[in-house]
């Protein structure tokens, strides 16, 4: 049975025109896919359904999207809440502004874990700071003192990669994660995300206009384009033999560049 | 890894010191006092600063210097109540009106705009006819009428703080809503809250006063720094000393508190304290 299932999802802002229309994919357990497609395609939108976040103008029409045997849809808010951080994890694609600038980092971590491990306090700053060390932030206990202003972009990044795996996620869903960083940076966040899946065995919904980032993570991708999945195929079919128009529109785009 | 300062040091240190001289003046009154706030002398009318009275004396020869230590009794605990109160009920609403959104945010924001719409001061005298005149009756109005600006202000700041992804990031890990809203939305919606309150205890110094010369705050012959002040404003011409020290007190008190505002915004935010 597959870890995650999305079926005929649909989802518009108001009376509007489907922005994901009957969306379909699945995961299973420790696998990887990729949600590859221009922007405004709906990969994100289709991400932050699962996570029981869409914007509140924004309504899933139709479809089911069941998560180890159960219809997020159909849960209630709580439920959805202790999923989220727990076995649901996410990886923002703005590591510049999506931590708390008010926070100490190890406290912005030590927040998940207390409330998904039922950590006390003085534990839930241990485990931060190895949470720190295991995303390669050393000295872990330092560097959970100090305050996002002081970190990198790709320190950033690494420290919201250890806030999403504070609870112990089953499936992990990165949207962009490298987007916003230089490329040596990129390459390292890439390669820490393959090990820590490798490590951990969570499996991973990764989102990216950036065929060489779902290539690097993913051995299959979903190609979306205006709302729908246009091609599910698994990555050696997808770039040598793209199927679909949106496909081959984005491997031209990618070999324009010539690299 | 810089260990966070203090917060008591240097002119912050000073300006909470002097703070704390003039509270404990106040409180000390009755004793340090050089002479009785409310003694008549007529034959020392308008007598200017010097020894005896080393801040003049006013028409019916009263002491100010030891009018306006009687008058810290009022203006600090009124300004200070009043300024607070309406920061905490004005950040309390703005942010729950930002934050639940829909017919909570336009009940609030309405009611906002029904207040600012009617003249302050035809409010407050209506309140105070209900109500009756008193210290504390005054602090209630200053607060009822007063919370709408840092309502909208707080508002204003939620609204663009809850968009920030760190707010999304919180609601990803599971965080309760409750708690998103008091750990990473309203902590980074305070800076301009802090400058705000610091305005709000002059403004509510300055409330007071003008209540009292219309003899709906403290009865006379109770003295404040406003009332003070609107009483020298009569003899301006012959005594510019009733005019000036009260004045002088209520600056040199927003001085400090803005003071202690703007210290308070860098405070809390660790780019500043590094």
């Amino acid at each position: 049975m597959s870890l995650l299932t999305v079926e005929d999802l649909s989802i518009s802002f108001g009376a509007g025109p489907l922005v994901v229309d009957r969306a379909a994919f699945e995961l299973e357990a420790g696998g990887s896919l990729g949600l590859v497609g221009a922007s405004g395609s709906g990969k994100s939108l289709s991400a932050l359904a699962i996570m029981g976040l869409l914007p509140k103008a924004a309504a899933v029409r139709s479809g089911r999207i069941v998560f180890e045997g159960r219809d997020l849809l159909a849960m209630d808010e709580e439920d959805r809440r202790a999923l989220r951080g727990g076995a649901l994890g996410l990886v923002f694609q703005e590591p510049f502004t999506a931590l708390n600038p008010l926070m100490r980092v190890g406290a912005q971590i030590a927040e998940s874990l207390r409330l998904h491990q039922r950590m006390d306090a003085a534990s839930a700053r241990c485990a931060a700071a190895e949470a720190l060390e295991r995303v390669g932030l050393t000295p872990g206990p330092e560097r959970a003192r100090q305050y996002p202003h002081q970190y990198s972009g790709g320190m950033r990044q690494r420290a919201l990669l250890a806030m999403a795996l504070a609870g112990k996620p089953r499936l992990l869903i990165a949207d962009e994660p490298t987007t916003a960083l230089d490329s040596t940076v990129q390459a390292q966040i890439l390669a820490l995300l393959k090990r820590l899946q490798a490590e951990l065995g969570f499996a991973l919904l990764i989102i990216s206009h950036d065929l060489a980032v779902i290539h690097a993570l993913a051995g299959r991708a979903a190609v979306m384009e205006r709302g729908r999945v246009v091609e599910l195929s698994d990555l050696a079919t997808l770039l040598n033999a793209p199927s679909s128009p949106a496909a081959k529109r984005l491997i031209a785009a990618y070999q324009a560049l010539g690299i | 890894m810089p260990r966070p300062r203090p917060f008591w040091r240097g002119a912050t240190l000073a300006c909470g010191l002097a703070l704390a001289a003039l509270s404990l003046m106040a409180l000390l009154a009755p004793w340090i006092s050089p002479d009785d706030p409310n003694r008549i002398d007529v034959g020392m009318r308008f007598a200017a600063p010097g020894a005896g009275q080393w801040l003049g004396r006013d028409a019916l020869g009263r002491d100010l210097l030891s009018r306006m230590i009687a008058g810290a009794r009022v203006s600090l605990p009124v300004g200070f109540t009043a300024a607070l109160g309406m920061t905490f009920v004005g950040t309390l609403l703005g942010a729950w009106a930002a934050y639940a959104g829909g017919w909570i945010d336009a009940l609030i924001m309405r009611t906002t705009d029904v207040l600012l719409a009617i003249p302050a001061l035809f409010l407050i005298l209506a309140l105070i006819v209900v109500w009756g005149p008193g210290l504390w009756n005054v602090v209630l109005v200053i607060i009822v009428t007063g919370w709408t600006g840092m309502a909208r202000l707080v508002r204003g700041e939620v609204l663009s703080v809850k968009e920030r992804d760190f707010v999304a990031a919180a609601r990803a890990s599971g965080a309760h809503p409750a708690r998103v809203l008091f750990r990473h939305v309203l902590p980074n919606a305070m800076a301009p809250v802090y400058v705000a309150l610091t305005f709000g205890v002059a403004d509510a110094i300055l409330m007071e006063s003008g209540l009292s010369f219309l003899g709906l705050g403290v009865q006379p012959p109770t003295a404040s720094w406003g009332s003070l002040l609107s009483d020298g404003r009569d003899a301006v011409g012959e005594a510019w000393w009733l005019v000036v020290f009260p004045g002088l007190a209520i600056f040199a008190v927003l001085l400090l508190v803005n003071h202690l505002g703007e210290a308070a915004r860098r405070h809390f935010d660790p780019k500043g304290a590094a």
